[in-house]
C-alpha cells in the first residue's frame, strides 16, 4: 500500500508538471496548425539551438581553463577570480544584457574610429553590439557558473597522483590537461555542456534586448506571441522549446552513460 | 650521453608556511644501479624527500643533483615532466581513462605506433602483465595495478626511480610476492631506486642502503646489516625488531641491572643510560636456581616468544621478551638461568639531560 501511495505521488506530480500542460499544448498545437510546421519555426528551433550550442561549448571552454588554472596555481587571487566569473548566475538577464551592452558599445565605436582613422573605412552600423557574438558573450556571463561548478568538481576526479604520475612521465601542464584531465572528466563536460544548452533555449530577457534585428528565437517568438494573447499560436514554439531541449538531453546522457571507462564507445 | 651518476642531495630543506619544515637538511645519494630506500614513522618527511627527487616539490633550500645535473636549489627548479624519473605511487594512480597498454605506453611519446606498442607489451612481460594489454585498470586487482603501474613507471626508461609505499596497499601474503617480482625487475633493469617505506622489514627486504628518518632529518643511513648490529640511537634499534628496554645507571664503568652487570665503556659514573636488548640476544638454560621464570610460551612461526620475569632480593622485577629460534616451548613457571648474547645489547645515553 504505501508503495502503491508513492507511486501515485509521484505519478501525480509528473501529471500536473508535465503531461497536463505538455497535452493542453499539444492540442493547441493540433488545434491551430495541424500537422503542417510551419518552416519559419524549423528557422527559429535553428536559431535558438546554434546559440544553445555555441554558448555551451564557448562556456565550458571557458570552465576548463578556469578551473584548470586555479588548480595549477590554487592562489588566492585565480581563486577569486573564478568565483567572480560564476558570479553573473545571480544577476537578472536583463541587467547582464544592459551590463555588456556598454563595454560592447565602447568597443564599437573604438573599433569604428580607429577604422575609420587608418583605413579611412567608414562603418553604417555597429559592429559587435547587436551581433550573434555579443549576445553570446551575455550568455556566456550568465550562464557560466553552470559549468565553471560542473567542471571544477568533477576535476578532483584527477587526484593529485594521477596528476603527477603524468608530469613524471613527461607531459607538460597543457598535453596534460589534454591527455589526462579531459578524457577523464569527458562525461561532466558534456554534462556542463548540456545544462548550459538547455538553459540558453529558455533564457529571454537578455535574448530580448540583444538579439540583432529580425532575428527571433523560440522564446522570443513564444513571448511576442503570448504577451498578444494568441496563446494557441505560442503551443507549438513552445513545444518546440521543450522538444528542442530534449533530444539533445537524450543524445548526451547517452554519450555520457557511454563515455566511462570501458564503455561501449571507448 | 650523460655519466650515470645517481641521485644526490645536500642539504636539502623543505618548509612550509607557518615555519613547519617537512625536510630538515637531508643529504644523501643514491648510487648507479642502488636501491635505497628511506625509512620512518609517518611524518617523517620521507615522502617529501621522495616529492623533492621527483621535482613535485620545490626545495626551499639545498640543491639536488641527478646524473651530475643540478635539478633542484641555486634557483633552478627542472619540472618533472623533464627529468626523466620514474615514480611508482602509493595508489598506482593508473589512468582510468586508458586500459592497461594505453597506461604502459603513456610515456612513450617519442616512438612510433608499432614501436611504442612493442616495447610497452615487452615491458608488461617483464611485470607478467601482457595477457592483460586490453583490461581497465578498474578490472584490475591491486597486485595487478600495482605491477602494471611499475610498468609504466620503467617504460620509459627512466634514470632513476622512485617508490612511494609501493606495496602499502596489498594484503600480507600478496605483499611478499609482489615485494620479490619487485625487487627482481628492478634489480635486472640496473636502475637506480629510491624506495619510502615504514615498515623496517621490507626496507632489509629490498634495500642496498637504509637512510632511517625522523622529523625531517636522517638519524642514520647504512647497510641494513650495519643498522641492525649498530643502531645509532634507541629510536633506530627499536625500529628493526622489538626490543627490551631498560633503564638504569652506570657504576664504575658498568651498566647496573637485575640481569647483572653490562659493560659500558665511555659513560661517566653515575649517567643516566637506557639499556636495549634484543629479544634474540636472551638465551634459556634451565636452572633450579635461576633468578628468571617463565610466565608465558607461544609459538609464533618459525621463532617462539618467552615471556620471563626476572627476580632478584636487590633489584626492583623486570619483565623479558626472548625469542627462541628452536621453537622450544618451555612450561610457564619453569625456573630458568639467563645468558645475554652482548652483541645484543645496546647502551644508549638518556637523551633531554
Amino acid at each position: 500500500m504505501p508503495a502503491f501511495l508513492a507511486l501515485a505521488f509521484c505519478g501525480f506530480a509528473v501529471l500536473l508538471g508535465f503531461l497536463l500542460p505538455g497535452g493542453v499544448l499539444l492540442a493547441m498545437a493540433y488545434e491551430t496548425y495541424g500537422f503542417e510546421i510551419p518552416l519559419d519555426f524549423l528557422e527559429l528551433a535553428g536559431n535558438s539551438t546554434v546559440l544553445a550550442a555555441l554558448t555551451g561549448g564557448l562556456a565550458v571552454l571557458l570552465a576548463i581553463i578556469l578551473g584548470y588554472a586555479q588548480r595549477l596555481h590554487p592562489t588566492r587571487l585565480v581563486k577569486s577570480c573564478v568565483r567572480l566569473s560564476a558570479l553573473g548566475y545571480a544577476v537578472p538577464g536583463s541587467v547582464i544584457a544592459v551590463g555588456t551592452l556598454v563595454p560592447l558599445t565602447f568597443l564599437d565605436k573604438t573599433l569604428a574610429a580607429f577604422l575609420d582613422e587608418r583605413f579611412g573605412i567608414v562603418l553604417s552600423g555597429l559592429l559587435i553590439t547587436g551581433s550573434i557574438a555579443a549576445l553570446i558573450y551575455a550568455y556566456c556571463v550568465r550562464f557560466l557558473a553552470i559549468s565553471v561548478q560542473t567542471v571544477e568538481a568533477s576535476l578532483s576526479k584527477v587526484t593529485p597522483s594521477i596528476e603527477a604520475a603524468a608530469s613524471t612521465l613527461g607531459l607538460g601542464a597543457l598535453k596534460r590537461l589534454v591527455r589526462v584531465h579531459m578524457p577523464m572528466i569527458r562525461g561532466s563536460l558534456l554534462t556542463a555542456a548540456l545544462l548550459v544548452f538547455v538553459d540558453v533555449m529558455k533564457e529571454l530577457p537578455a535574448t530580448m534586448i540583444m538579439r540583432p534585428f529580425n532575428f527571433d528565437t523560440l522564446a522570443t517568438r513564444v513571448f511576442t506571441l503570448a504577451s498578444d494573447e494568441r496563446l494557441a499560436e505560442a503551443s507549438l514554439p513552445a513545444l518546440v522549446i521543450v522538444a528542442a531541449g530534449l533530444i539533445p538531453v537524450i543524445l548526451l546522457s547517452r554519450a555520457i552513460a557511454t563515455s566511462r571507462p570501458g564503455g561501449e564507445s571507448a | 650521453m650523460t655519466q650515470n651518476q645517481g641521485l644526490v642531495l645536500e642539504n636539502v630543506v623543505l618548509g612550509y608556511g607557518g615555519g613547519h619544515v617537512a625536510v630538515d637538511k637531508v643529504s644523501l645519494e643514491v648510487r648507479p644501479g642502488e636501491l635505497v630506500c628511506l625509512l620512518g614513522p609517518s611524518g617523517c618527511g620521507k615522502t617529501s624527500t621522495l616529492r623533492i627527487a621527483a621535482g613535485l616539490e620545490r626545495v626551499s633550500a639545498g640543491t639536488v643533483h641527478l646524473n651530475g645535473r643540478l635539478v633542484s636549489g641555486l634557483g633552478t627548479h627542472l619540472p618533472p615532466e623533464e627529468r626523466h624519473v620514474g615514480f611508482l605511487f602509493q595508489d598506482y594512480a593508473l589512468f582510468p581513462h586508458l586500459n592497461v597498454l594505453g597506461n604502459v605506453a603513456f610515456g612513450l611519446d617519442r616512438l612510433s605506433g608499432p614501436e611504442k606498442r612493442r616495447q610497452a607489451l615487452e615491458r608488461l612481460s617483464q611485470v607478467g602483465m601482457e595477457s592483460y594489454a586490453d583490461a581497465w585498470p578498474h578490472q584490475l586487482s591491486g597486485g595487478q595495478q600495482q605491477r602494471v603501474a611499475l610498468a609504466r613507471a620503467l617504460a620509459p626508461n627512466p634514470s632513476l626511480m622512485l617508490l612511494d609505499e609501493p606495496f602499502s596497499g596489498l594484503d600480507k601474503r600478496l605483499r611478499d610476492q609482489v615485494r620479490d617480482e619487485t625487487l627482481h625487475v628492478l634489480k635486472s633493469s640496473h636502475v637506480s631506486t629510491l624506495m619510502v617505506t615504514h615498515d623496517p622489514e621490507e626496507a632489509m627486504f629490498m634495500a642496498d642502503r637504509i637512510a632511517v628518518m625522523r622529523g625531517g632529518r636522517i638519524v642514520q643511513m647504512d647497510t641494513p646489516e650495519r643498522l641492525y648490529s649498530s643502531p645509532a640511537d634507541p629510536f633506530v634499534a627499536s625500529f628493526f625488531g622489538e626490543v627490551n628496554s631498560l633503564f638504569s645507571q652506570v657504576i664504575d664503568g658498568n651498566v647496573q641491572t637485575c640481569l647483572g652487570p653490562f659493560p659500558a665503556p665511555g659513560f661517566l659514573n653515575g649517567a643516566k643510560v637506557e639499556m636495549l636488548i634484543r629479544p634474540e640476544g636472551v638465551h634459556l638454560r634451565e636452572d633450579p636456581m635461576g633468578h628468571a621464570q617463565v610466565l608465558a610460551s607461544r609459538l609464533l612461526g618459525r621463532t617462539s616468544l618467552i615471556h620471563l620475569k626476572v627476580e632478584r632480593p636487590d633489584c626492583l622485577p623486570v619483565h623479558l621478551h626472548a625469542r627462541l629460534a628452536s621453537r622450544a616451548l618451555p612450561p610457564e613457571g619453569l625456573r630458568v638461568a639467563l645468558e645475554i648474547d652482548r652483541s645484543q645489547v645496546f647502551v644508549f645515553p638518556i637523551s633531554g639531560e
